[in-house]
């Protein structure tokens, strides 16, 4: 049977929900407060003083002590253990710390218009609608403080979640049946893979306890047995670094093997960039062979330009459209749009940005073609990288002057 | 001396003392009298003459530091800490040109996005870390030193003591005098008993 996740904005009737699927389904409710209490129990913490840690903001003093993360991770390893069971509903916040490959979880978001909660909070509460609002408004703000910590993404943002359900125009008795009848279909009830997802999550949950406990504060990955940490924190002495999460990962047990892998927050291109203005910071490369972009992509990175990839010319059509590049590296030979017609509507439809030309079969007469469309430059492919730099240099400074007149 | 090793020389004086943002390919030429174009046949670009050179102080650095470590006979691991200890404050007055560059931010910003730079760096400390952590194990064997968590002791030793030389370096607060007072916290901190006897 599938597992059900409810997160809810306060006063959305979701008690009333989450107990009505419960005894629909026969499935059982998990609370946030028993994982807590459970949790508190195992790790030796006073359930007060996890609650706080675990829903309140970062306190000063855990950048030395990591308590949060630590309490994230013995909360997580005990949502872990539960998910091995079946027939359940984790009512709260449970839902946020389940990865997305575990598919037999249906995770369900609760919202409402602020008219609605008031109305339900003035019922429930008697308070006054001021009141009312106000403690919407805080709870929304520690629902947000929650998510963001965990995710870096708000609470009610749809990408989180299967459904969400405004409560307020579906109806309770409509919500109920139409978490209860997804929760029936085919593509939420555990499979093989699933299976061995929630094994390979709660393995990944006790190790991120076991470096958390330590101080550390890394992503941790699991696949049967074999653990992957990932550093997303740089620092100068990483080899150092990289045994000791191997050292305290090893020993927790059920693991195989440990691998380590710098993040891509790792190296910072951002740091470095803004001391440096003559680069361009945002250049579009278009090119139909997957790999030479991708390394051309790398090696720019790695003279701190930023850059953005796209396969064909409708791709780079798109990505133009929403978000205009200052340079664009263009190949002409691409199935569907071809280069010199990706090359003309730029140049109508957004003639600051300066195309170079790179390709590895350009003919003269391609060449005059480009120029007379308003191309910076033409090159020719293999390209020197120390060539393609002074050059995309060149044309981000023509559109930086260009800038400075207006 | 090549024309290369004299660029290199003299480019490492003047990133260190003016910092590397402050310092043009220019001013570089001038100093040797030499056109800028001669420096670019040698080198690509600004960022390539530091990779070079923080190479050559890495290289520079760990050759000292082993011939010294060479002649040394230390009756035990505590006493091995010690020498260690003051080797490094003699390196930062030896190397005073080569400790500054590295006690500033530029070759640490570079660090941040280039590997080549971040190994480089990286094998500096890795090495003054080995040769501490090797003289906790064998002071641990020896019994001059009590069970500690090597690699982070090293550490701790290692940031102390490169926390106090930038004092020096940077004019904060002179060090003379101080050479005792940071050898005895060293071994209060790791010999067999927590009060040693003097």
């Amino acid at each position: 049977m599938a597992v059900i996740t409810i997160f809810s904005a306060s006063y959305c009737q979701s008690d009333v929900i989450t107990s009505e699927l419960s005894q629909r389904l026969g499935y059982r409710i998990i609370e946030d407060h028993k994982i807590i209490e459970k949790a508190g129990k195992l790790y030796d913490v006073a359930p007060g003083r996890f609650e706080k840690t675990l829903y309140h903001k970062t306190s000063i003093f855990n950048r030395f002590t990591h308590e949060r993360e630590r309490y994230v991770g013995y909360f997580k390893s005990i949502v872990a253990e539960y998910l091995k069971q079946d027939a359940i509903i984790f009512h709260g916040y449970a839902g946020h710390l389940i990865p997305k490959h575990i598919s037999h979880v249906l995770k369900v978001c609760l919202i409402a218009d602020p008219k609605y909660r008031v109305a339900q909070a003035v019922k429930a509460q008697r308070l006054s609608e001021d009141e009312a609002l106000k403690r919407i408004h805080k709870d929304d703000e520690g629902r947000r403080e929650w998510t963001e910590y965990v995710l870096r993404k708000a609470p009610w943002n749809p990408s989180l979640y299967d459904i969400v359900l405004p409560i307020d125009k579906t109806g309770l008795e409509d919500t109920i049946a139409l978490i209860a009848g997804n929760a029936r279909k085919g593509v939420v009830q555990p499979t093989d893979a699933s299976v061995s997802a929630v094994k390979d999550f709660a393995l990944a949950s006790e190790v991120e306890v076991a470096l958390a406990k330590e101080g550390h504060a890394v992503d941790v990955a699991a696949q049967s047995g074999k653990v992957t940490i990932t550093i997303n924190k740089h620092v100068i002495i990483l080899s150092r670094l990289e045994e000791e999460l191997k050292k305290i990962a090893k020993a927790v047990p059920g693991v195989s093997e440990v691998e380590t892998r710098v993040g891509p927050d790792f190296y910072q291109p951002d740091i470095y960039r803004k001391f440096d203005f003559e680069a361009p910071s945002k250049v579009l490369l278009v090119d139909d062979e997957r790999e030479f972009v991708q390394t051309l992509s790398e090696r720019l990175l790695m003279r701190d330009v930023g850059s953005a990839v796209a396969y064909d010319g409708m791709q780079a059509l798109s990505v133009i459209e929403n978000d205009e590049p200052e340079v664009m590296i263009l190949d002409l030979k691409m199935p569907g749009i071809d280069g010199i017609e990706v090359l003309r509507r730029v140049k109508a439809e957004h003639p600051r940005v300066e195309v170079i030309v790179l390709t590895g079969h350009g003919t003269a007469e391609d060449k005059k073609t480009c120029q007379e469309l308003g191309a910076f430059a033409y090159l020719q492919k293999p390209v020197d990288i120390e060539v393609l730099t002074k050059t995309m240099n060149a044309a981000y400074e023509k559109l930086r002057r260009s800038k400075e007149k207006k | 001396m090549s024309y290369k090793d004299s660029i290199i020389g003299t480019a490492m004086a003047l990133f260190a003392e003016n910092g590397f943002k402050d310092t043009s390919t220019a001013d570089i030429a001038k100093s040797i009298g030499s056109a800028e174009s001669t420096l670019f046949h040698h080198f690509k670009n600004k960022e390539e003459l530091l990779l070079k050179i923080l190479e050559r102080v890495q290289r520079d650095i760990v050759r000292e530091v082993e011939s010294h470590l060479h002649d040394a006979e230390p009756e035990n691991g505590l006493a091995m800490i010690s020498g260690i200890v003051g080797l490094f404050f003699h390196l930062s007055e030896a190397k005073r040109v080569e400790f500054l560059l590295l006690f500033r931010n530029y070759p640490y910003q570079l660090a941040n996005v280039n590997p080549t730079c971040r190994k480089i760096i990286e094998s500096i400390y890795d090495f003054f870390l080995g040769i501490i952590a090797e003289a906790l194990i064998k002071g641990q064997q020896d019994g001059s030193i009590r069970e500690v968590n090597v690699q982070k002791q090293a550490m701790v030793i290692l940031a102390m003591i490169t926390g106090l030389t930038r004092f020096d370096i940077f004019g904060i607060m002179t060090l003379a005098g101080y050479h005792q007072e940071i050898i005895d916290s060293c071994q209060r901190m790791l010999c067999r008993e927590y009060i040693c006897e003097d």
